[in-house]
């Protein structure tokens, strides 16, 4: 089955699209049950896997402006949390973690369009060309938001640069993060979009 | 080129979108400034932090929840005799890491991929999928109990430990939920009660594994029959007591099943909670009582089923009895 073998890689765009689990598994079901209803329309004139993606893709925008338009809505970042603090704070895994929350924090204050392309291209390693394929626009169009989106994401990175890079951090400071329990600080302050670039951006 | 180079310009020169002119300067530039050349370097480092960035593995539950999610998709609309037909589109060998042979250019209208539109369904690869699995229930699964039985023979889910009773069908229980109160989620009596509870509707609700392969067309009446079951060898020895767990592997389906329950059942007390299969998927299978004098209804809900999220695959009505 098509869904089977494909399920981690798409699932991998989803969850990072949206940065929620439980909004990219109601993503890719919504998306499979589509990519089933519209079977018939697929020809073979684009890779399988680009389709696929592309509807993944697609169910998961259609989220993400849904979301915008309904800006209350929050505990996206605590669910979040549970599924992704597997480790003991303290620990490398849990440093990592904590700093893939950061990212995803900062990813979700663009534009989802430039999300998009970041996703596949940064996130996951796609090639320009195959973004474009995925995401129905020009290779031209993919760089250019990808440019955008970056230039966007510097400052508000800027924390974590030289942090949770496993190889350049050496002995990095553990105090970071409390070493007292298994529960990954949910009220860790750098898990906040600084306040000065919060202004006007949509909670998550 | 006067002053340093903001963040867009030099992302925007890092893909090579400025003029060559323009990039010219910029290039010029960088080698003469740290600062600017610093805050490029910032810029590669924007796409390390974001290839680094883990996100949580697929839960396990979910890939059973939409394969079941697609099994009654297919179900609503493919006839259950559909021949199999050759699969259609070749697989593209690029599935490990996005696809690298899709750079052919195919630019679909900005819509395609987004409505679903319900067209025919002949070339579907999934209707193949399923539909073969359909066929192949449809077979084994007459919607009565004794053929369903046939399937918990060879079930991997359901292993021997309640076939002490010879020809009885192999109905595991698991007992009363955890924490569930003994009175049921509504302290009150049941409404719309019926001979059928007789027994299973005495105490707090049993989670059983009747290893029944539900169907769509006869999910009401495979129901009914479990729930038949129950209660007549509810007579006679003491009803199945909360000794036999259920597999793990279906039990783990559900990992917030009270909750799931609570959700669902909106403060009726469920007559069965049957951890079962539904055209072929795991699935929990829920008969609540019918209000206001109507019949009771079966419920089929996917795995991740929750306190938020109820997963409600398919409903049916029990049929009427006597």
């Amino acid at each position: 089955m098509l869904f089977t073998r494909h399920k981690d890689r798409l699932w991998a765009v989803a969850v990072r699209t949206l940065g929620d689990p439980e909004e990219a598994a109601d993503a890719l079901q919504d998306a499979m049950i589509s990519a089933f209803r519209q079977a018939s329309g697929f020809r073979g004139d684009s890779a399988v896997t680009t389709w696929l993606h592309r509807i993944v893709v697609n169910a998961c925008l259609d989220r993400m402006r849904r979301r915008a338009a309904r800006p209350a809505v929050s505990g996206l970042d605590e669910r979040a949390m549970d599924v992704l603090a597997p480790g003991p704070a303290g620990t490398d895994a849990a440093a990592s973690t904590e700093t893939s929350l950061d990212v995803m924090s900062a990813l979700r204050t663009l534009p989802p369009d430039q999300q998009a392309v970041l996703v596949l291209v940064d996130m996951l390693g796609y090639s320009v060309a195959d973004a474009a394929a995925v995401l129905g626009i020009s290779p031209g169009t993919v760089k250019s938001r990808c440019a955008r989106g970056r230039a966007r994401l510097l400052p508000r990175l800027a924390h974590l640069r030289g942090r949770g890079d496993p190889y350049a951090a050496g002995a990095a400071p553990a105090s970071a993060a409390p070493q007292d329990g298994t529960q990954l600080g949910n009220q860790s302050p750098s898990r906040r979009v600084s306040p000065a670039e919060g202004g006007g951006e949509p909670r998550l | 080129m006067r002053g340093h180079a903001d963040a867009a310009t030099l992302a925007a020169f890092r893909e090579e979108l400025l003029s060559a002119r323009k990039a010219a300067q910029v290039s010029a530039h960088l080698a003469a400034c740290p600062r600017c050349a610093a805050l490029e370097a910032q810029l590669a480092e924007v796409t390390a932090l974001l290839n680094r960035a883990t996100a949580p593995p697929m839960p396990d539950a979910l890939t059973a929840r939409i394969q079941a999610a697609l099994a009654a998709e297919a179900a609503a609309r493919t006839p259950a005799t559909a021949p199999a037909r050759e699969p259609v589109p070749a697989m593209s060998g690029a599935a490990g890491h996005g696809g690298t042979q899709s750079t052919n250019g195919h630019r679909p209208g900005k819509d395609t991929g987004r409505r679903a539109r319900w067209r025919d369904h002949d070339r579907s690869w999934l209707a193949l999928r399923v539909a073969a699995v359909t066929a192949a229930v449809a077979v084994i699964a007459g919607g009565g109990y004794g053929v369903a039985q046939l399937l918990t023979g060879s079930s991997p889910a359901v292993n021997g430990a309640a076939s002490g009773t010879g020809a009885a069908p192999n109905i595991k229980v698991k007992g009363p939920i955890p924490g569930m109160p003994a009175g049921g989620i509504n302290a009150g009596p049941a409404s719309g009660s019926s001979s059928s509870q007789r027994s299973v509707g005495t105490t707090a609700p049993l989670v059983i594994i009747s290893g029944t392969n539900y169907q769509p067309t006869s999910l009401g009446a495979q129901a009914s029959a479990v729930l038949q079951h129950l209660s007549g060898s509810g007579n006679s020895s003491a009803r199945p007591g909360p000794t036999v767990a259920p597999a793990a592997s279906q039990a783990s389906l559900f990992p917030h099943l009270q909750a799931c329950l609570i959700r669902i059942s909106n403060g009726q007390r469920p007559q069965l909670v049957d951890l079962a299969h539904y055209l072929g998927h795991p699935a929990l299978i829920v008969v609540l009582p019918g209000t206001n004098g109507a019949q009771p209804k079966a419920l089929v809900i996917a795995p991740g089923c929750d306190a938020t999220t109820a997963n409600v695959l398919a409903t049916a009505p029990l049929p009427r009895t006597g």
